[in-house]
């Protein structure tokens, strides 16, 4: 299992729970864990296209990950994701 | 009677309550921080159905069957693997340049429209990129209109300053299979067959930013209305001109002479008479402020003929405040209230008349900027 932490304004959505165990070998499959247990999130974090938003940022392990598409990064039992907004999407 | 003034801004909502239209109770905002692309009640059922997007959350869709005591997030529409092309145009070399696919993502809903009477569950959704997408069961799940999507003219489809969208749908009262919808920059759309066939219906309306000013599709709409009594009656406020059909779109008919300038986005008509219209005509597009510095509403009685400027009560003298293409509406009117009229502007004031526009005052201000207001009257 990963923990998957959420920033707060994201984890309004899910009765303020901020920390997720999930289960998956790389950050789509943790993603989809999460997904299936809180399927409204998908839409908050992913385009149409199964991207990441645009100003949305996943760490692993405090690291940005960069492929923002296939989500191919591996994760390890004990990692940690967070999933926090970009400052680059402060609202005008 | 009791009317209901939904206010969608950048920054939330806001709904307003009124017994006589002059005196009204706002909300709190709801929404705080999202970004109210339309908000409509469904006359059918009371609903009410707010499109809300967010730069770091995206687009959504909520619904509320309590007069907005409580919300509940309902299904978005959303593209699954579509793709769309369009080409911009090459100004050095004077032609098209080869057009770029896209993968399509909901970047925005635009506008909700509830169905007809007579096909309840029915409702659309106009979103960016432009599409329309058509929901049976209430909102509960949406499909793309794919003969739409697939239009022949679909590579001469082009994004506006805003994207490119799908902002406008109407649906004729005698027929609920008859619709148009209007698209920028594309145009205006027509179906008799309840969305499974669509014709471009833009004969006579000017393209200035292209090169063939007189295109199929590729013109630019910013708002259309079908007349609720007279189906062959439609008005647009079209980027560089105001025009009127009246054979349903077949043809349409320049109207913007006597007016200050011809470019502006809002528009609405009185649903009692089907020769009134208005609009708010702004600067030409490079500035899209209020032509002589003062926000004023202009209204026709005959069709176009002639226009009439109305500003008591608006505001005079260096206006740098637009009004944004789905920010003017009407309430209908009723045999006992004379016209109302609402218009938001994107410097977060609301201004209402309650008499046709002859005379305006100012409801709420210090919101964000304004992106739509409806208004309806519920009993």
């Amino acid at each position: 299992m990963a923990e998957l932490i959420l920033t707060r304004a994201l984890a309004a959505q899910v009765d303020n729970r901020l920390k997720h165990d999930v289960a998956g070998a790389n950050v789509r499959e943790a993603l989809d864990a999460l997904f299936t247990q809180h399927p409204q999130l998908r839409r908050y974090l992913l385009t149409d296209t199964g991207a990441v938003r645009q100003h949305v940022n996943v760490f692993l392990n405090e690291t940005l990950i960069e492929d923002r598409r296939t989500l191919n990064d591996a994760v390890a039992p004990g990692d940690t994701i967070h999933i926090i907004q970009a400052v680059s999407g402060g609202f005008r | 009677m009791t009317y209901e003034l939904l206010i969608s801004t950048r920054k939330g909502l806001v709904i307003g309550r009124s017994e006589d239209r002059t005196r009204w109770e706002f909300s709190d905002t709801h929404f705080m921080g999202w970004q109210i692309d339309y908000a409509v009640r469904d006359p059918r059922n009371g609903r009410i159905h707010v499109a809300a997007s967010h730069m770091q959350w995206g687009p959504h869709i909520h619904r509320s069957d309590d007069d907005g005591a409580t919300w509940q997030e309902a299904a978005a529409p959303e593209f699954h693997g579509e793709t769309y092309a369009f080409s911009d145009w090459d100004m050095e070399n004077d032609t098209w340049m080869p057009a770029k696919t896209h993968e399509a993502s909901l970047e925005r809903v635009w506008t909700i429209q509830p169905g007809a009477a007579s096909t309840p569950g029915v409702l659309y959704a106009g979103v960016d990129p432009a599409a329309l997408f058509v929901s049976t069961d209430d909102g509960d799940s949406w499909d793309l209109c794919r003969s739409l999507w697939d239009h022949e003219t679909r590579p001469m489809w082009v994004p506006g300053a805003a994207g490119m969208t799908l902002h406008h749908i109407a649906i004729a009262e005698d027929d609920p299979q008859h619709l148009y919808v209007g698209i920028s920059s594309a145009g205006v759309f027509e179906s008799l067959d309840a969305g499974a066939t669509w014709t471009a219906k833009n004969q006579g309306c000017i393209a200035e930013h292209l090169p063939d000013p007189e295109p199929e599709a590729g013109q630019c709409v910013h708002s259309l209305h079908l007349h609720p009594r007279d189906t062959s009656r439609l008005f647009q406020q079209h980027h560089p001109g105001v025009y009127r059909s009246d054979d349903g779109g077949g043809q349409w008919t320049p109207i913007h002479d006597g007016l200050p300038g011809k470019f502006g986005f809002a528009s609405t008509i009185d649903p009692a008479d089907p020769d009134t219209f208005y609009v708010i005509p702004l600067q030409e597009d490079q500035a899209r402020v209020p032509a002589d510095g003062d926000l004023r509403v202009y209204r026709t009685t005959d069709a176009g003929a002639s226009w009439e400027p109305l500003g008591n009560g608006l505001p005079d003298g260096h206006v740098l405040q637009g009004v944004y293409r789905q920010a003017l509406a009407s309430d209908g009117g009723s045999a006992s209230d004379p016209l109302g009229l609402y218009l938001g502007t994107s410097g977060g004031h609301v201004y209402a008349s309650v008499n046709g526009g002859d005379r305006w005052s100012e409801l709420i201000d210090h919101l964000a900027p304004i992106t739509a207001v409806r208004c309806t009257a519920i009993t």
